[in-house]
């Protein structure tokens, strides 16, 4: 795959230093809370407190640590109400409604201010061309329909292929999990800083991991494909008969989704965003080979070639994905919020795969 | 034990009309429309073999709130195979029991893929459907496949 390795060695560069500062900055606000309040560490009213918030800190320190070093792209993803629901009731059995109700409100602030950020990234200059930032603010103010330009997704592109996004966002949802942390700190007072972290931190392990799980479950949560398998075909329909008046999906393109990783010799030959459909071709001009990426609303039903075709289940980010391999031409196909998406062409199923795990996002319209 | 045997013929005759009933509803036996000029229309000679032009189709319907109906057929084929796709759409209206065409539409395009999309507005009430006809070429000979949308109602 293309992946700069430069770019991912200053971007983990500036996680580093990211981490540094945060520390730093942590530092600095507990320092100013000891001030404040006229107590010093050394003041803890029992040995005990203190080696629990020692641990606490550590541990929070080992968790950051881990979670930079992850390489995996965390991608925001919505959850379904069914979810939230078994969520709290989940929380509120094992912690009780006070300390669920914190837990949740943590998790609420964190995920709005990772959403913020990662709004006001993706529209930033550093991320985006201008371009297509002027474009966007464009079609908010009048929520027009008018497409993205072709041009645009394609520089957009570009720019996320060589820019690797994803873990400068997770830095930064990270540092802001520990600065609520020390805020939260700040204003319980000592006494009961260790309960508050420790809630904290369980909010924050908890979000994390229950992101990564709902980013697998969302699949069979919240869509089950029809699946029909004729001779000749597959059909891969979510509905067979669609009542305009309950039809609760976007009917037409309303995001658009980008993959941010381009297969190795490949550079981009059309782009089309249409009502239905968005479809980016890529060729390999050396060896005439090609792929596709098509992302289309829930209506779009899919024929696929099956004969003679092996035809597996891989599990990806966005949760199942179907593959279909005949000679030398492959498919990968999967939904995720609200859309169908598929990679077909000459490419081994590896790289199938990585392209499919580095979809991002942008809204047109909004 | 005669009422036994005889409930339960009726049990099994009632469930073998309705599957039957049911199984006649969304076929082919209800589209009388005439799609001869469509072959007639095509160039070029059909292929023997199947799927060996279309790797992927994908069709799709639905009407806005403003009665606009927006119509997508798309095909991918082959790179260095498929040289040329057509795609014919006709939007179809349920009337009198089987599908009437409201339209049609003819798009060509000379690649390996193609997407057709297409609006009609001022859609009425009723239940709809897009039947897709694709025709994808390598040289002179081509392939044909059909494909319908899910049912609209609106």
């Amino acid at each position: 795959m293309a992946e700069p390795r430069g770019h991912k060695e200053e971007c983990r560069d500036q996680q580093d230093n990211r981490l540094d500062s945060t520390k730093e900055k942590s530092l600095r606000e507990e320092d100013h809370i000891g001030a404040s309040d006229g107590i010093s560490p050394a003041d803890f009213k029992s040995e005990e407190g203190s080696e629990v918030l020692a641990h606490l800190e550590k541990q929070m320190d080992e968790d950051i640590e881990a979670l930079l070093n992850d390489q995996t792209p965390v991608k925001p993803c919505h959850f379904s109400e069914d979810y939230e629901k078994k969520l709290e009731q989940s929380l509120t059995e094992k912690f009780g409604t006070v300390q669920a109700q914190l837990i949740l409100e943590a998790r609420r602030k964190v995920r709005e201010n990772a959403e913020q950020e990662y709004r006001q990234y993706i529209m930033s200059e550093d991320f985006l061309p201008s371009s297509y930032a002027d474009k966007s603010e464009c079609n908010s103010d009048t929520s027009t329909t008018e497409h993205i330009s072709l041009d645009t997704l394609h520089n957009t592109q570009k720019r996320h292929a060589k820019s690797s996004m994803i873990p400068m966002k997770k830095a930064e949802k990270t540092s802001k999990v520990h600065h609520g942390i020390t805020s939260k700190l700040a204003s319980v007072g000592r006494s009961k800083a260790v309960k508050a972290a420790s809630v904290l931190l369980a909010a924050a392990v908890l979000t994390l991991a229950f992101n990564k799980d709902v980013a697998n479950a969302y699949w069979w949560e919240d869509l089950s494909f029809l699946m029909e398998n004729f001779d000749e075909y597959s059909e891969l329909d979510i509905y067979n008969v669609i009542k305009h008046d309950d039809a609760e999906y976007p009917d037409t393109i309303e995001t658009v989704y980008v993959p941010t990783v381009v297969a190795e010799g490949y550079e981009v030959e059309s782009e089309e965003v249409l009502l239905k459909q968005v479809r980016i071709v890529y060729v390999n001009k050396e060896r005439g080979t090609s792929y596709t990426f098509l992302q289309e609303t829930q209506d779009m039903g899919q024929h696929i070639n099956t004969e003679d075709t092996q035809y597996k289940k891989y599990k990806i980010l966005f949760g199942d994905a179907y593959y279909s391999e005949k000679m030398e031409e492959f498919q990968l196909s999967w939904y995720y919020e609200d859309y169908i998406f598929s990679v077909q062409g000459n490419l081994e199923l590896e790289d199938m795969i990585n392209i499919a795990n580095s979809l991002v996002t942008d809204t047109r319209g909004d | 034990m005669r009422k036994i045997v005889g409930f339960i013929l009726i049990v099994i005759m009632t469930v073998g009309m309705s599957l039957t009933a049911f199984a006649s509803v969304e076929t082919d036996h209800d589209d009388y429309n005439d799609y001869s000029w469509e072959k007639e229309d095509i160039e070029g000679t059909p292929s023997t073999e199947r799927w060996s032009y279309i790797a992927r189709t994908s069709q799709g319907m639905s009407i806005t709130d403003d009665s606009t109906a927006i119509m997508t057929g798309s095909l991918t084929g082959y790179r260095g195979t498929t040289t040329k796709v057509i795609i014919y759409m006709y939007l179809q209206r349920r009337q009198d029991g089987i599908w009437k065409n409201l339209t049609w539409t003819k798009d060509e395009f000379n690649n390996y893929y193609g997407t057709a999309e297409r609006l009609k507005y001022d859609c009425s009430r009723g239940t709809y459907r897009l039947k897709v006809s694709y025709y994808a070429y390598a040289g002179s000979k081509y392939e044909n496949h059909v494909a319908y949308s899910a049912t609209y109602i609106y």
